[in-house]
């Protein structure tokens, strides 16, 4: 009797308490987990497996989806159009960084009025995305009264169809995309920039190095865990947009802009296919597992981390 | 200390679990008779209207309560038709608690779940209702499968709003507006204008608005064409008839130039703001079109073809009466909705939005006739609904809508012609059909 209490009372003081009390601690967070996370990833891969159309009840059918989605006469191109349309809008993603960087440099210069330039370059990140849509509706107007089209006009070119373009949509909401998103990385550009200890380059302005050379040589290495993390969330980000598909192009004009998102959303809620939906939800997870896994082995083996 | 923390833990997580645990089995918190001493009976009712449409709604469910003491309804506004829809569609499934009544699009649908009762069951009991009064094509438009399921509560018909000012400008007389597609072409020619003469149409003739595949049913039915077959296994959009007047829609857009391509979700801001002649919409926008707009409006019925009738198919939202093992709940929402669908419900619904009472004699009804004197064009949609017919309800009209819509499209932008569109729209929609159970 004795030996055995030893032993679970060391049990319990090596392992249990301190464990036990952290769990508890923590049984908050995942009961929230739980319930909005992993119970609804687990149900859509367990609903993509089945047939399911609204208002009956679903039935299992195996890969049946999938096999609708890879190889059926009507599913197939129109999966894959939306997979390329996705991807199709995240080269906006480099574009975006490019042009975020570029003025967080610019606005961590010692300049007059700095802050007024980074609230402005803010503002349009924490403004919701219907509201955008609907405001960026107007800006592509169409018709010569539109507000891009009446200014091309004035500057003597002829306008443009924009959105309703089948060419000319998808650039348009990626250039949308571009204003709309440059805020929050050029916030965490700055916050990067200013981690870079000034004595580094006070170092290579007495070696000589020039502005271009100092970027290249300091700032660039030297942001590389931002620049990877601004990546990867842009990208995931840009996969995942819906708002301004549904607002503004209803994935049209002719499907330019059906993107994964908003098949998925065609097939939910204007087909009903709950189990169809859910297996482009599934195929859409698997890509952006894939995805992050490359950047976290390519990008990620190449980052200077301090 | 860690006592105390172990403590803490313990108590937080356990007061987490039984939260978790009451929520689901919490009684059902509306469905019984609660026995009070007047054994009040409180009916959960949701609906789909906002705005100043869904303050009649308001007002109606507040005269209600206040003449039937027995009865309490606690109205909710539940968001769109379709949010509407997919709330009723999850409870079913998940076997959650439904309303007793709701305010639904596309309500027969509903009946092959067994979730709601037929409407007849009522419409035809010891408090029934004489059925001949309401519109004919408004019972087809609650049925499925040679079965009435819900009561026609707020209905429309697609109208031709146009500017009466840019009519007198082009030398069209604003009294006489189409009647017919010709028309439509010849008047759209006139109104179609590059006003600043930079080389560039800014003033259309006509448009639609964006749910095309409304107004392209309507045109296929004005033809004689069939949206679908006797069974509903397929849907018959690759017609000749149908087909000849997709070819006419895209004629509008690529040979007449009266219509700008893909334009449609930019057609109703168009329209209001005097850059657009005619457009094609629901009537249900009269009243806040009459007020937004600074021109002259006119609002006429749907054109047709020339020596033929127009069709209006009817839009709009129904109410449906839920299954419940207590006679007394459903005594008590049928009463609702009887009063909700009522004449008098009919007309305050139909004063205080665009629209029409449902009733085939509502033009005599004087408070009606007072209104109308001061709401004219609210009067044309009611005339028209001797022209109304319900487009049949199946299971794919989702698909339905979304392929035609996708089939005027690719016309309007030359990327198919109208047989091979509405070939494509026909394959998409059969092969739906074929998938539901």
């Amino acid at each position: 009797m004795t030996a055995l209490a030893r032993q679970r009372g060391n049990w319990w003081h090596r392992w249990g308490e301190e464990t036990l009390s952290a769990y508890l601690f923590l049984l908050p967070s995942i009961v929230i987990f739980a319930t909005f996370v992993f119970f609804p990833l687990f149900f859509s891969f367990y609903a993509s497996l089945t047939h399911w159309n609204l208002p009956f009840k679903p039935s299992f059918t195996g890969l049946e989806n999938y096999h609708y989605l890879f190889t059926d006469e009507i599913g197939a191109p129109e999966f894959f159009r939306s997979i390329r349309n996705s991807f199709y809008y995240a080269l906006g993603v480099p574009l975006n960084m490019g042009i975020s960087l570029a003025i967080a440099v610019l606005l961590n210069q010692r300049l007059r009025g700095v802050s007024l330039f980074r609230t402005a370059y803010f503002l349009p990140t924490i403004t919701s995305t219907a509201a955008i849509s609907v405001i960026w509706l107007w800006i592509y107007h169409p018709a010569d009264y539109g507000l891009l089209n009446s200014i091309l006009l004035k500057l003597g070119f002829s306008p443009l169809r924009w959105l309703r373009d089948p060419h000319l949509a998808m650039p348009a909401l990626i250039l949308m995309g571009i204003w709309h998103g440059m805020g929050y990385n050029i916030v965490i550009f700055l916050a990067g920039l200013q981690s870079i200890p000034t004595t580094l380059y006070e170092a290579a302005e007495i070696d000589g190095a020039g502005g271009w050379a100092r970027f290249w040589r300091i700032t660039w290495p030297l942001l590389g865990p931002t620049t990877f993390y601004v990546l990867v969330i842009g990208i995931i980000n840009s996969l995942k947009a819906f708002t301004q598909m549904h607002v503004m192009t209803e994935g049209g004009p002719l499907g330019a802009t059906t993107t994964i998102t908003y098949y998925l959303y065609q097939q939910a809620f204007e087909n009903f296919a709950m189990g169809r939906a859910s297996a482009v939800a599934c195929v859409l997870f698997v890509i952006l597992f894939i995805l992050t896994l490359i950047q976290f082995k390519v990008v990620g083996s190449r980052i200077h981390y301090e | 200390m860690k006592r105390n923390l172990l403590l803490i833990g313990l108590v937080l997580g356990l007061a987490l679990l039984s939260a978790c645990g009451r929520e689901q089995s919490e009684p059902t918190p509306t469905a019984g008779a609660e026995p009070t001493e007047e054994q009040v009976i409180t009916l959960e009712f949701w609906y789909a209207l906002s705005g100043k449409t869904g303050e009649a709604v308001e007002a109606l469910v507040e005269q209600f309560n206040a003449s039937h003491p027995n009865i309490h309804v606690n109205a909710t506004y539940q968001g769109s038709y379709g949010e509407i829809m997919g709330k009723v569609w999850n409870a079913i499934y998940a076997e959650q608690t439904l309303p007793q009544v709701a305010h639904l699009g596309g309500a027969p649908l509903l009946g092959k779940t067994g979730a709601i009762v037929p409407i007849t069951d009522f419409t035809e009991g010891a408090n029934g209702i004489d059925r001949s009064q309401i519109y004919d094509a408004l019972w087809e438009y609650n049925s499925a499968g040679g079965q009435i399921w819900s009561m026609p509560f707020n209905n429309s018909v697609p109208v031709l709003y146009y500017n009466r000012d840019l009519f007198a400008a082009a030398g069209l007389d604003p009294d006489r507006p189409p009647t017919t597609w010709d028309e439509v072409i010849e008047y759209g020619q006139a109104l179609t204008q590059d006003t600043d003469g930079n080389g560039e149409v800014d003033q259309w003739g006509f448009n639609t608005h964006r749910d095309t595949h409304w107004y392209i049913s309507a045109m296929f039915l004005e033809n004689g064409a069939q949206i679908v077959n006797e069974e509903q296994t397929e849907v018959l959009y690759n017609s000749p008839e149908a087909v000849e007047m997709l070819q006419l829609w895209g004629d509008m857009v690529n040979k007449y130039q009266i219509m700008p391509p893909a334009q449609h979700k930019e057609a109703k801001g168009d329209f209001l703001a005097g850059k657009l002649g005619m457009l094609l919409r629901s009537c249900a926008g009269i009243p806040s079109a009459a007020e937004e707009v600074t021109f002259d409006l006119g609002v006429a019925p749907i054109p047709a073809i020339a020596g033929r009738d127009p069709v209006e198919p009817v839009g709009g939202g129904s109410l449906v009466i839920f299954r419940s093992d207590d006679q007394a709940i459903l005594d008590a929402a049928w009463e609702f909705v009887k009063f909700m669908t009522s004449p008098d419900g009919s007309l305050h619904l139909s004063t205080h939005s665009g629209y029409v009472p449902i009733y085939k004699d509502a033009l005599e009804w004087p408070d009606l006739q007072v209104y109308l004197e001061e709401h004219p064009l609210q009067r044309v949609p009611i005339e028209a609904l001797q022209y109304s017919y319900a487009i049949p309800v199946f299971p794919a009209l989702g698909t339905s809508d979304g392929a035609l819509r996708q089939a005027v499209e690719k016309v309007e932008l030359g990327a198919a012609t109208p047989q091979e569109a509405l070939n494509e729209a026909k394959a998409v929609v059969d092969k739906n059909i074929a998938e539901q159970q």
